[in-house]
């Protein structure tokens, strides 16, 4: 009896995580979860990168006075009147500033100044988090302590099959919604066909009732007409128009049923979806940051392809007031739906490329057959 | 009355009669047998059924023989299919006779290797043309930047120095030299930073004027690669209108391209992963079974001896009996003591197979619960060790997976590392970005003349990425997909026990399946519906791949019939059979008049009746005039 409470609460637990689990995995969990796991790489990346920025700031710093008061004090030292000499010394530290600053670049410093800019604000570290799970990576915000890159490695272990599986869901939704819309339409089309050929088999019907009633001499020969096939002048006219328009019906209907049931949007649609959420985008940033058309476009494309260069990046120029965080912001929102919006069109497009794909090696397989 | 129909198939096809006769003698043989095995569970049928049957055989005086005829027409359907294989098989052997010249061979392998490599082909191609585009682009743009920026430098240190030098002569205060000076170094830092950051030099540019050409051939074919591939390091980037026209256009063919590629590659790696990890299950498995003999061998077991069943229909009645008793059977033990800690240990033993099946707790836990005998433990033990095999061909561990993803990183970490002069932090660290397409950019290959090992290096990487993400994300979408549908499953009592359905139907098809029973029919006790699978499991009886359950058979050529014939579609023929039969009806005088019209041509006839049915509204007109 206590053994079997106990697998009874086993059973209980064990099917309670598995819900867990499935609500997890289902559409709005998968959302919830993605968000909530770039909220928590912000979170971290923020917490173990923001001391290091400050503290290259600082050295840039303090290395600028350094090399000030050098060049002050060999104003004295040297000979006032040997310009050569003067030149040759301030040359020389001035040479040895520029390595000290490049050093300090390639560890992390990005030309701004300490409490003014800072790179790894909290929208900033959200927008890297997801640049690392999405695969795009800019590398403009890069970690620079080994801390930060062994947590950016585990992070990108457990984040970018998330992100597959995310964008594989999103994408399958998003390609039902799009298709039932893309079904919605073919309906509207040939119902208002319908009722284009209803309006005129009402139009042929009202003129058999005039010639009927022209005919009203022969009303006898008529009637004596219907049991046979195709005798009567009159009454066969007006039954082999009255069928042409019924048949033109059972026609459309049939096209429109063949259609919905193959249910394949074409690529040209999908095509220019895409092109429009990347004139969206193009949009978009050219009136934020600047940019010019082909710049924007330029921004949008390789950010959505995940190739992500980091030459053109959003609010660069900007400074750290709350418009540039506003706008990190609506860039994350932006490739985040972007890459569902991708994968969806990737769906789509490659339901329709297997089809023609069969459709070739089928009629390859009959000519072979043929030749054979 | 089953046998008078077969006798009227027979006479009425000549075709397969000789493919037919020996499965009738098969059958005559095995009739025998059956009877033993409906005595050891006489199943009480359900009303409906009963009903069917009555229907169906038309005497409905003794229940015992309706069961028998039942029973033995499954078993016909059985063998009916077998044979249908063996013919199969035999159209196979004829087939590969034909194929044993060598230039048929030669030709398939062709036909099977030739879009592979046109593939790999086309991909190379498309890379070195990418990479004569940026070159021819890119390079001047650099020359001219370079020579721009170091004539700009140059004018800014002179500038800010004779500044300097005029005020210190006049014999300025320090505070307004010191803020000239902090001005003059803020510009350089400005300019340096931005020569470093945009125009991406090196600091032997910035600094001498002179460094090593980014835009190479070798370093054009590495950007073209790192773009397609989406891994997009950064670190040379196109700057000129024309480049980041070419690029857009570059990558929106050329990322398709390399992901088919890659994924026909990684898909041909998968099957060699899937093999190792098999051979490796199979040496842990043959450990498990060798400690297993161990212990029953500890444990002094001995087995009573097991009478050998002949057909395998009713050893699987048998088994599915046991999962869910009526009646507990006498326990049988040796001693209590030993008894109960081998007990114990079986136990154990089976949660951990049942723990690597993953989506069997609760029928193991049914199993558990119930107080049988020793000889359903072992069947059960057996049972489950049959199923581990089967299980673990499908799904690769998600370790394995992560072990070969980090060996590889590891071990390009290891190699890349001597001709760069990196850490083995730094140089796992760009390996391991540059596997994942994250591609940062912050630490990227300097040394151009080991560019080709690097770029071999990523493409294995990537490829080896690829298999691994396809192979592990399917075994979760699969898992995600089954909790998805458990949510909407019901749960019921069976024998006191609570039971999830969906786990038991998967069982039921994993006994189904491991006794042959081809994926037609697998299917088409899929579409059975689960109160009549319910019922054949309570009962102990397999399910009637034919059961219709009250509804009528609706033939798919029906607009060739007036009628439907209730009784013949009750019978207990396949599909086959019975359209064959039904298409001996189209030379019966009842549908003479319906075999020469096609369905087009009946549906206008029908029309024009309809059209006809309109005229009577010319009277009415009449009379209003």
């Amino acid at each position: 009896m206590g053994r079997r409470h106990r697998r009874s609460k086993v059973t209980r637990v064990v099917n309670l995580v598995k819900k867990i689990i499935a609500f997890f995995f289902s559409h709005i969990g998968l959302c919830a979860l993605v968000v909530g796991y770039a909220l928590l790489g912000a979170v971290i990346f923020k917490a173990v990168e923001g001391p290091h920025e400050a503290e290259i700031q600082e050295l840039v710093k303090s290395a600028r006075e350094k090399a000030v008061d050098v060049v002050w004090n060999a104003t004295f030292r040297v000979n006032r009147l040997d310009s050569k000499q003067w030149k040759k010394t301030v040359l020389d530290e001035v040479k040895r500033f520029k390595t000290v600053c490049m050093l300090s670049i390639r560890k992390g410093y990005d030309g701004k100044e300490y409490g003014k800019q800072a790179q790894w604000t909290f929208t900033g570290a959200f927008l890297y988090s997801l640049t690392v799970i999405t695969t795009i990576g800019y590398g403009n915000t890069a970690a620079k302590t080994y801390i930060g890159k062994t947590l950016t490695m585990l992070y990108a272990i457990i984040g970018i099959p998330l992100m597959l599986l995310f964008l594989t869901n999103i994408g399958d939704v998003m390609a039902k919604i799009f298709r039932f819309l893309y079904a919605q339409s073919i309906r509207l089309k040939f119902r208002l066909i319908l009722w284009h050929k209803k309006r005129k088999a009402a139009k042929i019907r009202r003129a058999n009732s005039l010639v009927s009633r022209l005919t009203r001499g022969h009303r006898v020969k008529a009637d004596s007409s219907v049991d046979s096939f195709g005798l009567g002048a009159g009454a066969d006219v007006e039954d082999l128009l009255t069928a042409r328009v019924e048949m033109e019906q059972l026609e459309v209907r049939e096209t429109a049923a063949a259609q919905l049931e193959s249910m394949t949007v074409p690529i040209s649609l999908v095509v220019f979806t895409m092109l429009g959420y990347l004139g969206v985008g193009t949009t978009i940033f050219k009136v934020w940051e600047g940019w010019t058309f082909l710049e924007s476009f330029y921004f949008c494309f390789i950010s959505l392809t995940t190739i992500g260069f980091g030459d053109k990046f959003p609010s660069t120029s900007v400074s750290n007031t709350d418009e540039a965080q506003e706008k990190l912001v609506i860039t994350s929102i932006y490739l985040l739906f972007g890459m569902a919006l991708l994968a969806m069109c990737f769906n789509l497009a490659q339901e329709e490329v297997q089809n023609k794909t069969r459709w070739i090696a089928d009629k390859f397989r009959s000519k072979e057959d043929d030749d054979d | 009355m089953l046998n008078p129909m077969y006798m009227n198939h027979r006479a009425s096809t000549p075709n397969p009669q000789v493919s037919y006769q020996p499965s009738t003698s098969s059958f005559q043989r095995h009739h025998r047998p059956s009877s033993p095995g409906i005595s050891l569970g006489p199943p009480s049928s359900p009303p409906s059924l009963y009903n069917l049957q009555q229907i169906a055989s038309a005497t409905g005086v003794d229940q015992q023989n309706n069961d028998v005829e039942e029973l033995s027409a499954e078993r016909l359907n059985l063998y009916l299919d077998k044979e249908e294989g063996e013919i199969e098989n035999l159209e196979e052997e004829i087939d590969e006779t034909t194929e044993k010249k060598w230039w048929l061979r030669t030709k398939r392998w062709f036909r099977l290797a030739l879009p592979h490599f046109g593939l790999v082909l086309l991909s190379i191609g498309y890379t070195l043309i990418g990479a004569l585009c940026f070159h021819h682009y890119e390079k001047p743009y650099e020359q001219q930047l370079r020579n721009e920026t170091s004539r700009r430098i140059g004018e800014l240190k002179n500038r800010v120095m004779d500044q300097l030098w005029r005020m210190s002569n006049n014999g300025t205060a320090y505070s307004t030299w010191r803020q000239t000076a902090n001005d003059g170094m803020d510009e350089l830092i400005r300019d340096v930073f931005w020569d470093y950051t945009r125009n991406y030099m090196t600091p032997d540019d910035v600094i001498y004027g002179d460094g090593p050409i980014k835009w190479s051939f070798m370093s054009s074919i590495f950007f073209s690669w790192t773009a397609i591939t989406t891994i997009g390091y950064g670190h040379i980037v196109p700057r000129t209108d024309e480049g980041r026209v070419a690029i857009i256009f570059y990558a929106l063919l050329g990322i398709p391209l390399i992901l088919v590629t890659i994924a026909d590659i990684g898909r041909f790696l998968a099957t060699y992963i899937i093999k190792l990890h098999h051979g490796y299950m199979a040496v842990m498995s043959f450990v498990t079974n060798s400690c297993l003999k161990c212990i029953k061998w500890a444990c002094c077991w001995i087995r009573l001896p097991r009478r050998h069943i002949p057909m395998p229909t009713l050893e699987l009645l048998q088994r599915t009996q046991k999962l869910y008793p009526n009646n507990n059977n006498p326990t049988v033990a040796a001693t209590a003591a030993s008894a109960g800690g081998g007990t114990g240990r079986r136990k154990k033993q089976q949660r951990d197979n049942v723990s690597d099946a993953g989506t069997f707790d609760n029928i193991s836990e049914i199993n558990d619960g119930s107080e049988g005998g020793e000889n359903e433990n072992e069947g059960e033990e057996e049972e489950q060790i049959q199923f581990d095999p089967s299980n673990h061909e499908k799904r690769v561990s998600v370790l394995f997976i992560l072990l070969i993803m980090l060996g590889y990183v590891a071990g390009g970490a290891y190699i890349v590392r001597w001709w760069e002069e990196w850490t083995f932090f730094e140089a796992f660290y760009f390996c391991f970005v540059t596997v994942t397409t994250i591609g940062f950019g912050d630490i990227v290959p300097a040394n151009v003349d080991w560019l080709p090992a690097t770029l071999a290096y990523i493409v294995f990487g990537l490829i080896i990425t690829t298999m691994c993400i396809d192979l592990v994300g399917s075994e979760y979408i699969r898992d995600i997909h089954f909790y998805g549908r458990s949510l909407g499953r019901q749960f019921m009592t069976i024998g006191g026990k609570v039971v999830h359905l969906g786990e038991v139907f998967g069982y039921v098809a994993f006994l189904q399946k491991n006794y042959g029973l081809t994926a037609e029919q697998l299917t088409k006790l899929s579409q059975l519906p689960e109160e009549y699978l319910l019922d054949c499991l309570i009962n102990g009886r397999q399910p009637d791949l034919n059961w219709i359950g009250g509804r009528p058979y609706v033939p798919p050529d029906i607009y060739y019939f007036k009628w439907i014939e209730h009784p013949r579609t009750l019978s207990f023929a396949s599909d086959r059979v019975l359209q064959s039969m039904e298409s001996l009806d189209l030379n019966t005088s009842r549908c003479s008049t319906a075999r020469t019209l096609t369905p087009r041509e009946y549906y206008q006839k029908i029309l024009f009746q309809y059209c006809k049915q309109l005229q009577p509204e010319e009277p009415i007109a009449d009379i209003d005039n």
